[in-house]
């Protein structure tokens, strides 16, 4: 079978190796089979658990096409379902809300629990009679999308066939094995959303790498030089990069965030900043953490949800302000680039593009990663033929 | 009491659930027949589990009774 694009470049050592042909980030056909192998098939960022804080809170998310519902049930488990009525199809939830009791489809009525259980078929029977022997409810609850939360991340496995979470998130977590602490989200004050038009692994790529800092980020690297930043490159799982000389925000009253407990000497002045393949870019710091996670909206548009954490549930609110911000200007200022790439990847003659062989390991890195995921399923669906 | 037809819309119309709720157990307690009581209970039910009111189980157990709900 012809394949939609040839990764043999890819696969090359970084010295050697093209970037991603341009249908990988511009063709409907590469979005819908990169969708299965890289995103469906692999356990993605969805939202964040603070996204639902309440028990009975609902928001709807339309995640590759496919519609989602997360939850926070009755009893406080945040739970994934594809917010389809198990009746006729029917969209349950249309934006976000409160559930206060049943999730009742607008359609005709089958009501769910909050653990995804029908629970009501009114008239299913005939007029006032609401139940059936043909219809058997412990059978059609709501499908439920395998779903696990890491560092307040939801991530979801959507075709149900990835290894356990803990396998196969097992090189990142035991990397920032010190930093599983108490996560507390900023609040209202601490999130934001960027929509850019890029395909969202142009995201991914030009978080992971430092290359990029004194020309795009002259601000930062008016203290965070790029000798002194390193690369992250754990094939097959992640990459990123690191610096060493981070420093604290102080506010203009010398406050500071308090720092995570027990942390080595190390993060004094370290910071790491991981790409966690497919879709989510997370930020560690002594004193607070971020993590971005990229919706694709389809190949051409990415929405960058960004949530930032801290060690301590209450915080100082101007401290915290001038937090976002400054995050927020350095996000701002990398839309030109992944917009710009974008773009050039309309350009026919582009052949994916060199990498520098000691400043772009971490792109390569994930490239090989999409190029050895993509290549496996279309082994699995040759073999399917 | 009968079920009011301009109740009823205005409660649909300010999605009041906890209303409808009401409003639809009022007319199955009234309703002269088995089956239009079933029928209004049902609704009434269906509000209850949405709004989770204080009638569920009550409504519940009626309907279980009559041989309508699990």
């Amino acid at each position: 079978m012809e394949h939609l694009t040839d990764l043999s470049r890819v696969k090359e050592p970084l010295g050697k190796a093209n970037g991603l042909p341009n249908a990988h980030y511009i063709d409907p056909a590469v979005f819908a089979e990169e969708c299965d192998a890289l995103l469906f098939g692999q356990w993605a960022g969805l939202a964040v658990a603070a996204d639902v804080p309440e028990a009975g809170d609902a928001k709807p998310i339309t995640f590759m096409g496919m519609p989602l519902l997360l939850l926070r049930d009755r009893n406080d488990k945040v739970r994934v379902f594809q917010n389809t009525c198990r009746h006729r199809g029917m969209i349950l939830v249309e934006k976000p809300r409160k559930i206060e009791g049943a999730i009742r489809c607008p359609y005709h009525s089958w009501c769910y629990s909050t653990e995804g259980k029908l629970v009501s078929t009114p008239h299913v029977g005939g007029p006032g009679q609401n139940t059936h022997r043909d219809v058997d409810r412990a059978t059609l609850g709501l499908t439920e999308i395998r779903s696990h939360i890491w560092r307040d991340v939801v991530w979801v496995n959507v075709d149900g066939q990835a290894p356990e979470f803990e396998m196969a998130m097992k090189p990142v977590m035991e990397r920032w094995a010190e930093f599983e602490r108490p996560l507390f989200h900023g609040g209202a004050d601490s999130k934001f959303v960027l929509s850019v038009k890029s395909n969202w692994k142009l995201a991914v790529e030009n978080y992971c790498e430092s290359y990029h800092l004194p020309w795009v980020h002259p601000g930062l690297n008016s203290y965070s030089r790029l000798e002194d930043h390193y690369n992250i490159e754990e094939y097959g799982a992640y990459s990123g990069q690191g610096t060493l000389v981070y420093r604290q925000l102080v506010g203009d009253n010398g406050a500071k965030f308090a720092d995570f407990d027990d942390l080595d000497a190390k993060w004094d002045t370290a910071a790491e900043y991981l790409s966690v393949y497919p879709n989510v870019l997370l930020g560690m710091h002594r004193d607070h953490a971020f993590a971005i996670v990229l919706v694709p909206n389809g190949p051409e548009e990415t929405e960058e949800n960004i949530h930032l954490y801290y060690a301590t549930p209450e915080t100082d609110a101007e401290l915290r302000a001038k937090n976002t911000e400054q995050w927020k200007v350095v996000f701002e200022e990398d839309i030109f680039v992944v917009e710009g790439m974008q773009r050039g990847r309309h350009g026919v003659n582009f052949d994916g593009g060199r990498f520098s062989p000691v400043m772009d390991g971490p792109t390569h890195c994930f490239h090989d990663w999409v190029a050895g995921k993509v290549i496996e399923r279309r082994a699995i669906s040759n073999a399917a033929e | 009491m009968t079920l009011s037809d301009q109740d009823l819309l205005n409660a649909h119309e300010e999605g009041d659930t906890a209303r409808l709720c009401t409003l639809y157990h009022q007319a199955a307690l009234t309703s002269d027949h088995i089956h239009a009581a079933c029928f209004y209970a049902t609704h009434a039910y269906v509000f209850a589990l949405e709004c989770d009111h204080p009638l569920r189980p009550e409504i519940r157990a009626f309907l279980v009774q009559h041989g309508r709900e699990e």
